[in-house]
């Protein structure tokens, strides 16, 4: 085999980091995510106003995100009582459903059916990357810009250089901040819904608890402050694992409440790389027994999994940040990952599904 | 309990940098820190119409939101201490980033006393240097901000009269002249 001087050192990178990554105290755990089975579901999105008060409108987030290596959307239908239009967010190309009742209508009702297929991710970081894999600058520079509530400055800054120092490839001072992530911030069951995702917060009260909006965002924007581009992407869990994690498992066909938020970073060689430094401390919080030492197996397993791959068992909605509503006076959010309501211009509470009210079920439409 | 949405006013044309205290907890008076950020909040509370009717009591200018644990067990224990200072303490609540819904869910089983302004967009927790939740600035009788308590606080075990004799304007002179250089500017 011959090797370009160019490619042997990248070879070396990564194989000097691969030496790093924490083995699995045991072999029995096995969590090893990998691409070539795609498999199909159906989501169902139920969205009934409980209590019209007025002009009432409601905005549905819809897989939006295509990817050859891991999720493919085959678009969705609808039907309403309401004017319904497809809307697209014209920073991240975010898709979502928008749909307007007038003042008349008593019951307002949607309904979205949505088709994906996804596969697992996973990157061999033991073999070279491919120099043609980068990033045009104009992505680069979009995906290491700082967002409203993930600044890349100040403390951010402050935070990611120490991190970083001593790491001199993008690798290993994203897999430093990675694992910094692991070990210094933790999962809070009291959090309402995914987090909020204010970082400098966080970092500035040192109050590093929260779930995966708050953790995976803190992941990104510490991996953005360094340079190096990175995205959080909302999406939903919607099958259970196929390796037995019930921490990271959708727990039915009823996922109304399994929105989860991961994470990519860009690797030069590598192109985008799956992450979720979230789901490791989520595994530590709710992988029975329950609170799991850092080195339980099964925690050490994810630890190690969860930098460069994810189970397939998940649906990405989008990348978006400071996501206007159309046709909405109301504030932006910070991310897209719940449906969304207003009526008589009040906000509804999107973590609050029972009341607001909605539904999301997926089905499994072609066996693994 | 009044709930008013809040009209963002045309306050972003002015930011002081602030350099928050590291991390405390219980009651933290940070007479430094105040003298930096309290021109921002000044000349953002000189907007609000709901402190013009606290002039010449001490005001608590209270920024929480129902999404934060601590900020929803500080609440009731706000309006016991309005109401241990019979008057001579005004509490104003500045709710951030709350979904209008969940705001009127929390109040319908959390009822307090005191006003809440809904800051939708964080328009408001922006222009005072806001940078956690709860925060709460100490206003004098001129509505002038003396402290900021940049953490949870027990508000239960705080004496209303320590408070209101501990609010003045000593520590806080710089601040003062630059704040009213900003009202007088504004034409107050």
């Amino acid at each position: 085999m011959t090797m370009h001087r160019r490619e042997f050192l990248k070879a070396g990178v990564a194989l000097t980091f691969a030496a790093e990554l924490p083995t699995p105290a045991r072999a029995d755990v096995n969590f090893d995510p990998t691409p070539g089975t795609w498999r199909t579901y159906q989501i169902v999105t139920r969205l009934e106003l409980a209590k019209p008060d007025g002009v009432s409108q409601a905005w549905i987030p819809l897989p939006s995100v295509n990817q050859k290596d891991w999720i493919k959307s085959s678009g969705s239908q609808w039907t309403t009582n309401g004017k319904a239009t497809l809307a697209r967010d014209r920073h991240y190309g975010a898709e979502m459903l928008h749909v307007a009742w007038a003042a008349s209508e008593e019951a307002p009702v949607v309904e979205v059916t949505s088709r994906i297929a996804t596969q697992d991710r996973a990157v061999d970081f033991t073999k070279p990357g491919t120099l043609e894999i980068d990033l045009a600058s104009a992505d680069r520079k979009f995906n290491t810009a700082g967002t409203e509530l993930i600044p890349v400055d100040g403390i951010v800054k402050q935070t990611s250089d120490k991190i970083t120092t001593g790491r001199k490839t993008e690798i290993e001072k994203v897999h430093a901040i990675y694992e910094w992530i692991v070990e210094n911030t933790f999962r809070d069951a009291k959090v309402r819904g995914c987090g909020i995702g204010d970082i400098a917060a966080m970092l500035k009260t040192g109050n590093l608890a929260g779930k995966c909006a708050d953790l995976n965002a803190l992941f990104v924007g510490l991996v953005r402050a360094a340079g190096i581009p990175a995205r959080d992407v909302y999406g939903i869990r919607v099958a259970p694992s196929k390796f037995g994690f019930k921490a990271l498992s959708a727990g039915s066909e009823v996922i109304t409440k399994a929105q989860h938020c991961r994470a990519e970073v860009f690797l030069t060689g590598y192109g985008w790389v799956a992450t979720d430094p979230a789901d490791v401390r989520k595994v530590v919080l709710e992988e029975p027994p329950t609170n799991l030492a850092i080195d339980d197996p099964k925690v050490a397993a994810a630890r190690k999994t969860l930098f460069g791959a994810w189970e397939g068992n998940w649906l990405a909605y989008n990348f978006a940040h400071d996501v206007a509503l159309p046709g909405s006076n109301g504030p932006k959010l910070a991310f897209l990952m719940y449906p969304q309501g207003e009526t008589g211009n009040s906000r509804l509470d999107c973590l609050d599904a029972d009341n607001f009210k909605y539904t999301i079920k997926s089905k499994e439409l072609t066996a693994a | 309990m009044g709930v008013d949405r809040h009209p963002g006013p045309a306050h972003n044309t002015f930011v002081v940098t602030i350099g928050w205290a590291p991390e405390v907890r219980g009651i933290l008076w940070m007479k430094a820190v105040a003298a930096l950020c309290c021109a921002g909040a000044a000349f953002y509370f000189a907007t609000l119409p709901a402190l013009e009717a606290a002039r010449g009591h001490v005001v608590l200018v209270h920024f929480f939101a129902t999404w934060c644990e601590s900020c929803r067990e500080e609440l009731p224990a706000l309006n016991r201490l309005a109401v241990r200072a019979g008057g001579n303490v005004t509490v104003l609540g500045i709710a951030v980033a709350d979904a209008d819904q969940r705001m009127q869910g929390f109040f319908a089983t959390t009822p307090v006393d005191f006003p809440i302004l809904l800051d939708r967009d964080r328009a408001a927790a922006k222009a005072c240097q806001v940078a956690t939740l709860p925060t709460t600035f100490v206003l004098d009788a001129d509505l002038h901000p003396s402290f900021v308590v940049g953490t949870d606080c027990a508000w239960d075990g705080v004496d209303p009269k320590e408070l209101t004799s501990t609010s003045d304007r000593r520590g806080c002179a710089a601040c003062k002249q630059k704040s009213q250089q900003l009202i007088t500017f504004l034409g107050g």
